[in-house]
């Protein structure tokens, strides 16, 4: 009977030893997943689809929604006078204005409904612009003296821009959201100034950009390897080094690509 | 596991086998030897291979049949893909790390390389191990799977490193009863308690995202009018004031996508 064993466990051995069956199961289920591997990468889009070792991309219908948010109720620019050098208005034998003081010079703007959208490669914005101007100017005109209130209005209009992506810094994004249409705030300041005329002071060039800042893109330079390994516990610290770097505006998104050098440092 | 099983049976019976048969076995064996030796855990390592590539096949039917419902990819705020290429370069930095078996302390396990696949839609990652309990070795077939872990950092984004094979790659004999006992062990240990041992990954993915700039202000020189005949005309410096429109917001993971090129992380501004 136990010799019987023995060569039964022996046969045993042998037939354990068979492999072939899972040989085939595991060409099957290789096949399979291939199969599949190449389905998915035939049908994965755009989305998926890879250049660099690392994308971030960020939606500009989130970005549309912040600019909603931070211009309601209205996104409001102002500006201050500080000093001024030279006289606004001035005619031999007759007299001269000039501004006084200065901080009487206000200027205000506000942007209202702000949203975004994408043309192409670059992000558009549009918005209700709002803008008041307002000066004090000193007159000197045949020995009389006064001053004056010149101010103006700008009815409420509707404006368009582009956002301007900058090379990202970091992780971060700059833009400046600047205006196009019209290329620049009409707005002016007019007062009345007797003998001297009416005078209109401009302040188009008082505010270039509406705004400036930067968009995070969602990555860090760096990270951790905790290695809880017994019985000498590690840790690494991955930095980051990007090259190759390019952003742009692609399928309505905020598109970064980049290649990655990284290195390692025991921490 | 039938091998192992028959490997445990077959100390069970050799113990119980009387001198006589064991006579017997002595003129059997050596002539049988030679059929009777295999790669003892080459069942395993292959049951084991199957056990990931159905994992792995599941997931993929999974992604697939998402990307033909239109599900993929998913609703988005934020997308971040980082590919396997500089995984592997992260994980380059665990090679020749030794840990010891938790259910045996005397033998200690060395990560010699790992990296992640290209295969199907499951973050495979192969590792490069051995074994060694003083002169006995043994290389190991060892497979993990990147799965999101917790931290306590709220702004980290990490993967645990998940065994789901470790196995032996080790030939013996039917008498090599030391050998047979270091498979044994092996094959014994829990793959939850190595888990434990295993790195996690911080992503670098920032959760706290912010966007806008602080309040800021500058100086601007208008011309206020231009010279006229005897006059310079005047200027105005102007002290322009921006508001604040910086904000924070925090981003919830919503999606992992893993493709043949790398992960694909995506999330939701909250």
């Amino acid at each position: 009977m136990r010799s019987f064993l023995v060569i039964s466990m022996l046969l045993v051995g042998v037939v354990g030893c068979t492999t072939s069956n899972l040989d085939k199961q595991i060409e099957a289920k290789k096949a399979e997943i291939d199969a599949i591997a190449r389905e998915l990468e035939s049908k994965k889009g755009q989305t998926f689809e890879s250049t660099h070792d690392m994308h971030a991309s960020l939606r500009v219908a989130t970005i549309s929604a912040w600019l909603q948010s931070i211009s309601s109720p209205e996104f409001v620019v102002t500006a201050v006078g500080v000093k001024k050098i030279g006289d606004l208005a001035y005619k031999g034998g007759i007299g001269k204005a000039w501004i006084e003081p200065e901080s009487d010079t206000k200027l205000r703007l506000s942007l209202a409904h702000v949203s975004a959208g994408t043309g192409g490669s670059k992000i558009t914005w549009s918005a209700n612009l709002g803008a008041s101007a307002e000066s004090r100017a000193r007159f000197d005109v045949l020995k009389v003296t006064g001053n004056v209130k010149c101010d103006g209005k700008l009815p409420g209009l509707h404006v368009d821009g582009t956002l301007v992506l900058e090379p990202v810094v970091s992780t971060k994004a700059p833009y400046v959201m600047s205006l196009t249409n019209p290329p620049s705030i009409p707005i002016v300041a007019s007062c009345g100034l007797g003998q001297l005329g009416t005078y209109s002071m401009p302040f188009s060039a008082a505010v270039k950009d509406i705004t400036s800042g930067t968009f995070d893109l969602g990555f860090k330079l760096q990270g951790d390897i905790q290695i809880p390994l017994e019985p000498n516990p590690a840790k690494y610290h991955y930095t980051l080094l990007l090259k190759d770097s390019e952003v742009g505006v692609i399928n309505g998104n905020i598109d970064y690509r980049t290649n990655l050098d990284i290195s390692l440092k025991p921490k | 596991m039938e091998t192992l099983m028959h490997n445990c049976s077959l100390r069970v019976i050799l113990r119980r086998l009387h001198w006589r048969e064991a006579i017997i076995s002595s003129l059997v064996l050596p002539l049988s030897i030679a059929s009777t030796s295999c790669n003892s855990t080459e069942r395993e390592q292959k049951q084991a291979q199957l056990n990931v590539l159905n994992e792995t096949l599941s997931a993929s039917r999974s992604t697939l049949e998402e990307l033909k419902a239109g599900k993929l990819p998913p609703a988005y705020d934020l997308h971040l893909f980082l590919s396997h290429k500089s995984i592997n370069k992260v994980l380059a930095a665990v090679e020749n790390y030794k840990f010891t078996l938790p259910n045996d302390p005397s033998i200690m396990v060395t990560l010699k390389s790992l990296s992640i696949s290209n295969s199907g839609a499951l973050p495979t990652v192969t590792m490069e191990a051995s074994a060694v309990r003083g002169e006995l070795s043994a290389d190991m077939y060892a497979v993990a799977v990147l799965v999101p872990a917790k931290t306590a950092d709220p702004d980290a984004v990490s993967f645990r490193l998940k065994l789901v094979a470790f196995v032996p790659k080790l030939k013996w004999y039917v008498l090599e009863l030391t050998k047979i006992k270091f498979v044994e062990v092996l094959l014994s240990a829990e793959i939850s308690r190595i888990t434990n041992r295993l790195p996690v990954i911080d992503m670098p993915v920032s959760k706290l995202v912010s966007w806008g700039a602080p309040a800021s202000s500058n100086s601007v020189t208008i011309r206020t009018s231009d010279p006229a005949p005897g006059t310079d005309g005047s200027t105005l410096e102007m002290k322009v004031n921006y508001p604040s429109t910086e904000t924070t917001r925090t981003l919830a993971i919503t999606n992992y996508i893993f493709l043949s090129s790398g992960i694909h992380i995506f999330g939701v501004l909250k």
